[in-house]
């Protein structure tokens, strides 16, 4: 295995809500609990879980666009600087970033040129011809013609939106990119377009990904290895296969068997749909989070919180390294 | 096979167009579509292909500038686009009900739960008092899964979440024990978990009270869990219908075909591939279509007699139909 490129050590990030008219007093909503995770070069991992776990905030802290509570993050070995200090400006060019919706993540206002040509500008100081042609050649990049360089972002369906997305987020030959959800807003067939051309940029750029996604498929067919999140807190982390032959965490395996399948014939397995709702951050249950929807859950689930810790069972690959596969339950499936 | 049941809903040749400042626009040119008692039908296609227009058109909710300009719905054997506003009326919610992809948006914010649910049921039947409305409100919101239903009554839509408003949005659609429900896209906005929920929810009512159900939806993993049969749309038009294990075994139309494959999937052997199938090009502006067929600019199998007519929606054996002059053949798929 390649070398860490991101390493976060307990990674906490908390949030508080503000009083208003209608709500007196502040509340504290845990998004990112004590998280430690390690990124490899030119690994894609895949960070899974259901709205409000906490992986996009997870993502911004890894990246620094949030600034965390508490808890380092280490970029090649380096501890990121504060969010608005001057040293954070050399990472940044490092590491980027590709949106969920792209309608909302292009400036209506701007031509191509300049949405993709900022960053040139800003950090590069790149300035007209110069801009000009390594815009056509970012353009090129992600497959759209040179001379879209003119057009504003309406005149573009959702498929190419996040194609110019990409080109920004490229600009600067980052070494690390989050891509939050990047073809979640695309239609079916537009979906595979832009994971081909993710997957191709990442072979000939030599990217690392962080995939944010909730659609089980795309991760098992893009990712290395899978982070598996459940209200602010890792639950299992380990490699993709193993994590879909034999999920350890009893979350991961309702997680894996709700996504439907495209086969009319997966109708007649028989499926365990997880009951339910995702409980609150604001007043996360003690001990194990997940536990209030857990059919397996035991006295003991409520009074002691699970580490995150290697696991012996099947599907574990016997290394001792951070790669390796971990789980936090006291109580892991077979 | 429920299909061949008498018809609840048949469509013959519906027309609904838009008529913008662009020009006109065919939303839906000439969908002809049957629903037998009982049956789950399944409408897929991507954005912008018809399909919710479709399925407004039954419920005479088109709005300005869209108008129905052809065609035939018939209910029960009644062609409802003859119905007075008072006849459709009762038809909406009495007979067909619908729910919607954003359950946030389609609750009213300023009632409460017991309210919307009560006034379902007490605008199509004025028979019921206040206290009968309140105990079969409080019964269907029990029989959708939600807990405390007494309780719920008193609750705003904003102090529920995304899941369980989609539920009582369901229990509104199913309180009048409707003939028809047409789910537009119900489970898009929701989480996986909450997903197998709601699907399985819904196929278990449909078992007990016996509705037809139209499934709106891009998803075709929701379609092959949840459909008895299949009309694919692209562009305004059904370019294929199928039972639904003959359609995922044997698409016939070059679109079915590349969704179907478009889509990650686990391979027998692990070794999944590295690149996933994509249709070529975007999906279509519907205000400046092609001529011949609809899909030919995107299509692999595309011959020169298909950029100058349009073939028609033929019928290949076992119900199965398919709008192509080149349907795939066994050969040349996967």
């Amino acid at each position: 295995m390649n070398a860490p490129i991101v390493e976060a050590t307990n990674l906490t990030k908390h949030f508080a809500t503000e009083s208003g008219p209608f709500n007196s007093g502040t509340s504290v909503i845990h998004a990112i609990d004590d998280v430690s995770l390690e990124i490899y070069e030119r690994e894609t991992l895949a960070l899974v879980g259901e709205s409000g776990c906490g992986k996009s905030t997870l993502g911004r802290l890894l990246i620094r666009l949030v600034a965390p509570t508490s808890g380092v993050v280490r970029f090649e070995g380096e501890e990121l600087p504060p969010v608005d200090s001057r040293e954070l400006r050399k990472h940044k060019r490092e590491m980027q970033i590709i949106f969920q919706d792209p309608y909302a993540s292009l400036d209506p206002r701007m031509k191509v040129l300049d949405i993709i040509g900022e960053p040139l500008v800003t950090h590069l100081g790149l300035r007209g011809e110069e801009k000009a042609e390594r815009v056509g050649e970012l353009l090129q990049m992600v497959g759209l013609p040179r001379s879209y360089v003119g057009r504003y972002p309406h005149m573009f369906s959702g498929g190419q939106r996040q194609r110019i997305g990409i080109a920004r987020a490229l600009a600067l030959d980052p070494k690390f990119v989050v891509c939050d959800e990047p073809v979640s807003a695309l239609d079916v067939s537009i979906q595979s377009q832009v994971i081909n051309l993710l997957q191709d940029l990442q072979e000939r750029k030599r990217l690392t990904y962080l995939f944010i996604s909730h659609d089980l498929n795309v991760v098992r067919h893009i990712s290395d290895r899978i982070c598996v999140m459940f209200l602010g807190k890792v639950v299992e982390y380990g490699e993709t296969r193993e994590i879909y032959h034999h999920p350890l965490h009893p979350y991961t395996m309702f997680l894996l068997q709700a996504a439907p399948l495209p086969d009319p014939r997966a109708r007649y397995n028989e499926k365990k749909v997880l009951q339910g709702e995702i409980p609150s951050p604001i007043n996360p249950p003690s001990g194990c989070r997940f536990r209030t929807r857990c059919p397996y859950a035991a006295p003991r689930c409520a009074e002691e919180e699970p580490l995150l810790a290697a696991s012996g069972g099947p599907g574990a690959s016997g290394r001792s390294d951070v790669g390796a596969r971990k789980v936090a339950c006291h109580f892991p499936l077979a | 096979m429920a299909g061949g049941s008498a018809s609840l809903l048949e469509i013959r040749d519906l027309r609904t167009s838009f008529f913008t400042k662009r020009g006109v626009v065919p939303a839906v040119d000439s969908v002809s579509l049957r629903v037998g008692q009982g049956e789950i039908v399944g409408l897929v296609g991507e954005s912008g292909c018809g399909k919710s227009v479709t399925s407004l058109s039954v419920l005479g909710l088109v709005a300005s500038p869209g108008k129905i300009i052809g065609g035939h719905i018939l209910y029960h054997g009644e062609d409802v686009l003859g119905f007075s506003a008072a006849r459709m009326r009762e038809l909406r919610g009495n007979k067909v009900s619908m729910i919607f992809q954003e359950p946030m948006t389609s609750l009213n914010p300023v009632y409460t739960i017991g309210k919307q649910v009560t006034e379902a049921l007490r605008s199509h039947d004025r028979m019921v008092g206040s206290k009968e409305a309140r105990l079969r409100a409080v019964e269907m919101l029990a029989r959708v899964g939600i807990s405390e239903p007494e309780s719920r009554l008193e609750a705003y839509p904003h102090q529920l979440s995304g899941g369980l408003r989609q539920r009582v949005m369901i229990a509104m659609a199913l309180i009048c024990k409707p003939g028809l429900l047409i789910a537009d896209e119900p489970t898009t906005a929701l989480d996986v978990t909450i997903e197998a929920q709601i699907l399985t929810l819904m196929r278990q009512l449909q078992r007990e009270i016996g509705s037809s159900i139209v499934l709106i939806t891009h998803n075709l993993g929701v379609v092959a869990e949840t459909c008895d049969r299949v009309y694919v749309m692209y562009a305004g038009r059904i370019v294929e219908e199928a039972d639904v294990f003959e359609l995922f075994d044997r698409p016939l139309h070059p679109y079915t075909n590349g969704l179907l494959r478009s889509i990650p999937r686990k391979n027998e052997d692990e070794s999944a591939p590295r690149r996933l199938y994509s249709i070529k090009g975007n999906v279509p502006d519907m205000a400046r279509l092609p001529a011949g067929c609809k899909f030919a600019p995107r299509c692999e199998r595309c011959v020169e007699a298909c950029t100058r007519a349009e073939p028609e929606l033929v019928d290949s054996g076992n119900g199965h139909f398919v709008r192509c002059f080149r349907p795939m053949s066994d050969e040349v798929k996967r």
